[in-house]
C-alpha cells in the first residue's frame, strides 16, 4: 500500500495535477454482509467520512467512504491504516482508494 | 517511516494472535521490532522508551496489545483530524483547519501519528495559500 500510494501520487504529479490542493478520495471496503458494511460505515462516519453502502459483485457489500484531503504519501498511509483496521473489525477487506484526474 | 510501516504490519498480525501463540514468537528479532514500534507509538512524555512499559519477554504480549490499541486509536483520531481540517479548508477557514491538527498533535500520545499530522499541517498551509 505504501509504495502504491507514492507511485500513484507520482503519476498524478506527472499528469499535471496540483498535489498541494484538496481533492476528493474514495476508499473501498468490502464486507460479506450488508450489516457489516453498514456498521463499518457508521464507524467511519463518526470519524467524518461520508459513507454509502452498495451491493457489490457476488454476495459482497461495498462500503464506499469519501473524504477530501490534501494528498500525501503519509496521509494516504495513515488513512489506509484506518481503513484496514475498520475493515478487519467488521470481517471485511480494504481494497484501496481512488481519486479522479481533474480536467484543466 | 518506511521501516515503521513494515513494523506496524507485524504488530497488527501479532495482535490477532492469542497470547499463547504470541509467546512462541518471542525472540531477539521480534523484541527489536516491538521496541521500534514502542518508540514510534510511545508517549512523548513517558520517558526514554516512551510508554513506561518495560519491554522484555515477560511483557511482550502485554506490550503488543497496548501498542495495537495505540495504533488503532492513533489512526482513528488522526483520520478524524484530517477530515475535519480539510472540511474547514474547503470553507477557506485556515484557522479552524489548523486548530483541528493542533488539537490532535497536543492530545495524541503517538509520535508516529503526530509526525504525520505535522506534515499535513504544513501541507495544509500550502493548500490554503493556493486557494
Amino acid at each position: 500500500m505504501a509504495g502504491l500510494a507514492q507511485s500513484v501520487l507520482s503519476v498524478l504529479a506527472h499528469a499535471g495535477e496540483n498535489l498541494a490542493r484538496t481533492r476528493a478520495f474514495d476508499f473501498y471496503l468490502y464486507f460479506p454482509t450488508a450489516g457489516a458494511a453498514e456498521a463499518a460505515g457508521r464507524e467511519l462516519a463518526e470519524v467524518g467520512f461520508r459513507c454509502d453502502v452498495h451491493p457489490a459483485q457476488g454476495t459482497a457489500w461495498l462500503c464506499l467512504a469519501a473524504a477530501r484531503l490534501v494528498p500525501s504519501e503519509e496521509a494516504l498511509d495513515a488513512l489506509g491504516h484506518l481503513m484496514e483496521i475498520t475493515a478487519e473489525d467488521f470481517g471485511g477487506e480494504f481494497d484501496g482508494w481512488e481519486t479522479r484526474l481533474q480536467v484543466h | 517511516m518506511r521501516q515503521g510501516r513494515h513494523d506496524f504490519d507485524r504488530l497488527r498480525a501479532w495482535a490477532e494472535l492469542p497470547g499463547a501463540e504470541l509467546e512462541k514468537l518471542i525472540d531477539a528479532d521480534s523484541i527489536a521490532v516491538l521496541r521500534r514500534v514502542v518508540w514510534l507509538l510511545g508517549d512523548a512524555h513517558g520517558g526514554a522508551r516512551g510508554t513506561g512499559l518495560p519491554l522484555d519477554r515477560a511483557d511482550f504480549v502485554t506490550t503488543v496489545r497496548e501498542m495495537d490499541r495505540r495504533f488503532r486509536e492513533g489512526a482513528r483520531s488522526l483520520g478524524a483530524a484530517m477530515v475535519e481540517a480539510h472540511e474547514w479548508g474547503d470553507k477557506h477557514d485556515a484557522a479552524k483547519a489548523r486548530a483541528a491538527y493542533e488539537r490532535f498533535i497536543e492530545s495524541c500520545g503517538s509520535k508516529f501519528h503526530r509526525d504525520i499530522a505535522r506534515i499535513q499541517l504544513r501541507k495544509l498551509g500550502t493548500d490554503m495559500r493556493g486557494q
